[in-house]
């Protein structure tokens, strides 16, 4: 393989790229965009404790400790709605106090309380709700009995526990912005290869010395150097790299690869600018479904891990927000390097089938 | 010609069903500029991309240099130039740098701007294409085709659409080429400038070579002769004779016309390659 002429077309591709005013002024307006965003997102997760109750009886004592003590309680007026509430996140969690609880309290009884917690509820806000609702079962308890109360907090999640993992908004933005800087990137590439088509010059190279898979590297190579780069830039600037930067590097470098991938298919399937930002909206949709279910978590299907875009949002997911190592997310990174190698086999094929 | 450029044995190649090329055979040799002439979709295109190593043949086989297109592809795209019918440059980049590009692809050290000086574009070296006129685009496309010194230049149709100008100094560029030893594969449908460069000219019709020799000896094998007269009548309405020179009495005939008549014009005429392209195949080149 000729390196020197591959070197010469990614010189080429690149100064085209850059001439090109549109994808020019959307690489740099899409990179400080994504930056903006995840530098507005709130750095700080809801620490205020909210509770709601259920309790068709409710001792005045039992409110007056809660609120002292900086709980907002919201009543609410069935055991049904405190749980609907508590899985559409309106509180984070809720107490269920029927009547004959109380009177069990009052005769000194052993008691169990329910208490319903939403999914992503972290651990310290559990540790300092358990804490507050002893104290104040125990105050009760005293009002009513003179005797200390021997309580049993029984607690039920309502959806997946994510217990302890409260992530700020921006965190989890994070993996979505990387990954859509690293799937525009797949118009950028495909229109330079639809271009070359339509304006005839891929004959005009195709009979110089080099090869056609000389011409499909250095595609590939402009292709995955972009995306790349990009998805770089982005996590440098926002706290990406932090933790593990090899293996975010590495896993940004098998998203360039899948996305260049698609970007031949796109290119292959396309006749100019206009088809290949048609096929590449609608594969950036499928693509980025399966950050819902880092953003809200609990919502995604299974369904969604045929989507090559699944392990990488995970992935970068994993090792930014939870800082996963290299041996947990060795599964994703396999299936992503398998996933890249085929849909750019894939999109060579397909290419070259069209080229002849 | 003693050293053969381009040898064509029985090529072959169809699209589906239809035959493109349809059993042709020729030689090219060094330094000659071959006339490759046919109607539109008469498979002149598919020669050239058969013998450019654009595509295979399916039945046949052409040696360029002395190498099969086919088997060294690569080896043989050293040595020739390719300037196609439609202007395929890249826009957003300036005549050097597309230069620059190719000579790079190629491997070779060329200067761009002796290039553009051949064709006459030297003050707009560094001027991006886009703002280039169709002559001017053209005129680069041939730099870019020579920017490897070929051995073999193949142009498709190089004065399509140019102005008069234009179109003389890319024949002029031609011949210059040639007479340094360039063998030219110049595929066209204008009659006129195959006849004017074209050391030997190949008439192909739906597939087949039908003719293959120098202009001059096709009008003599296939072209009559005439002198053509025109003669003012007493009511002042002109009436043209022509009188075939090649025949028994030609030179009375004329003699006695001039005694007799009124001759207003008289000139001779020769078949030119169009006429005799319609005699041998019952049709028109466009």
């Amino acid at each position: 393989m000729n390196v020197k002429a591959i070197l010469a077309l990614i010189q080429k591709d690149l100064t085209l790229y850059f001439r090109n005013r549109f994808f020019a002024f959307i690489t740099l307006l899409g990179l400080v965009a994504y930056i903006v965003i995840y530098l507005l997102m709130p750095t700080n997760v809801e620490e205020d404790l909210t509770i709601a109750v259920y309790a068709p009886t409710i001792p005045d004592i039992f409110i007056e400790f809660l609120t002292g003590n900086d709980i907002t309680i919201t009543k609410v007026d069935s055991e049904e709605a405190l749980r609907q509430g508590v899985i559409d996140l309106e509180y984070p969690a809720g107490l269920v106090l029927p009547g004959e609880v109380i009177t069990g309290i009052a005769r000194g009884e052993d008691t169990t309380v329910t208490i319903y917690l939403a999914s992503d509820v972290p651990e310290e806000y559990l540790d300092a709700l358990r804490t507050v609702l002893s104290l104040a079962f125990n105050e009760l308890s005293y009002t009513l009995s003179g005797d200390p109360l021997n309580l049993d907090i029984h607690e039920e999640v309502i959806g997946p526990d994510l217990a302890g993992q409260q992530l700020a908004m921006r965190d989890r933005l994070l993996p979505m912005l990387a990954v859509m800087v690293l799937v525009i990137e797949m118009m950028g590439l495909g229109s330079l290869i639809a271009e070359e088509r339509a304006a005839g010059t891929l004959p005009a190279l195709l009979i110089t010395p080099i090869s056609v898979s000389g011409l499909f590297v250095s595609k590939a190579v402009v292709g995955i150097l972009l995306a790349f780069t990009q998805a770089a830039i982005l996590m440098l600037f926002t706290g990406g790299l932090a933790y593990q930067p090899l293996l975010i590097l590495a896993t940004l470098l098998l998203g360039a690869l899948l996305v260049t991938g698609l970007a031949f298919l796109v290119a292959s399937f396309s006749t100019d600018m206009m088809s290949v930002i048609a096929w590449s909206m609608l594969l950036i949709i499928i693509l980025v479904i399966p950050s819902v279910g880092v953003i809200f978590p609990g919502t995604l299907s299974n369904l969604a891990r045929f989507i090559p875009s699944y392990y990488l949002f995970d992935t970068i997911h994993q090792v930014v927000n939870f800082d996963a190592t290299w041996g947990a997310v060795s599964s994703n990174l396999v299936i992503l390097l398998i996933m890249g190698i085929a849909l750019m086999l894939l999109g060579i094929v397909v290419m070259e089938r069209k080229l002849r | 010609m003693a050293n053969n450029s381009i040898v064509a044995q029985d090529l072959v190649y169809s699209y589906g069903d239809l035959k493109a090329v349809d059993h042709i055979s020729f030689e090219v040799g060094e330094g000659e500029v071959l006339g490759y002439l046919g109607p539109n979709g008469a498979g002149k295109s598919t020669t050239v991309k058969m013998l450019t190593g654009q595509i295979r043949p399916k039945e046949g086989r052409a040696t360029l240099l002395g190498m099969d297109i086919a088997k060294e592809t690569n080896k043989v795209q050293e040595h020739i130039g390719v300037a196609f019918e439609t202007t395929n440059l890249y826009e957003q980049m300036t005549a050097v740098e597309n230069l620059t590009l190719f000579a790079r692809l190629f491997g070779v050290k060329a200067d761009p701007m002796e290039l553009l000086e051949k064709v006459n574009l030297q003050t707009r070296g560094k001027e991006r294409v886009s703002n280039f006129s169709k002559g001017m685009k053209q005129r680069l496309m041939i730099a870019r085709a020579m920017v490897n010194n070929p051995r073999i230049l193949f142009l498709d149709e190089p004065t399509e659409g140019l102005d008069p100008v234009s179109s003389e100094s890319i024949r002029n560029l031609i011949l210059e080429t040639s007479a340094k030893g360039t063998t030219v594969f110049l595929t066209t449908h204008d009659m006129y400038e195959a006849d004017k460069i074209s050391n030997r000219v190949a008439f192909i019709n739906q597939g087949k070579i039908v003719a293959l020799d120098t202009p001059s000896r096709l009008k003599r094998q296939y072209g009559q002769r005439v002198i053509k007269m025109e003669i003012e009548k007493e009511d002042g309405q002109i009436d043209i004779r022509e009188i075939p020179l090649d025949d028994n009495g030609s030179a009375d005939m004329v003699k006695q016309l001039l005694e007799t008549e009124n001759v207003v014009t008289m000139h001779t005429e020769e078949a030119t390659l169009e006429d005799i392209f319609i005699e041998i195949t019952g049709r028109g080149l466009v």
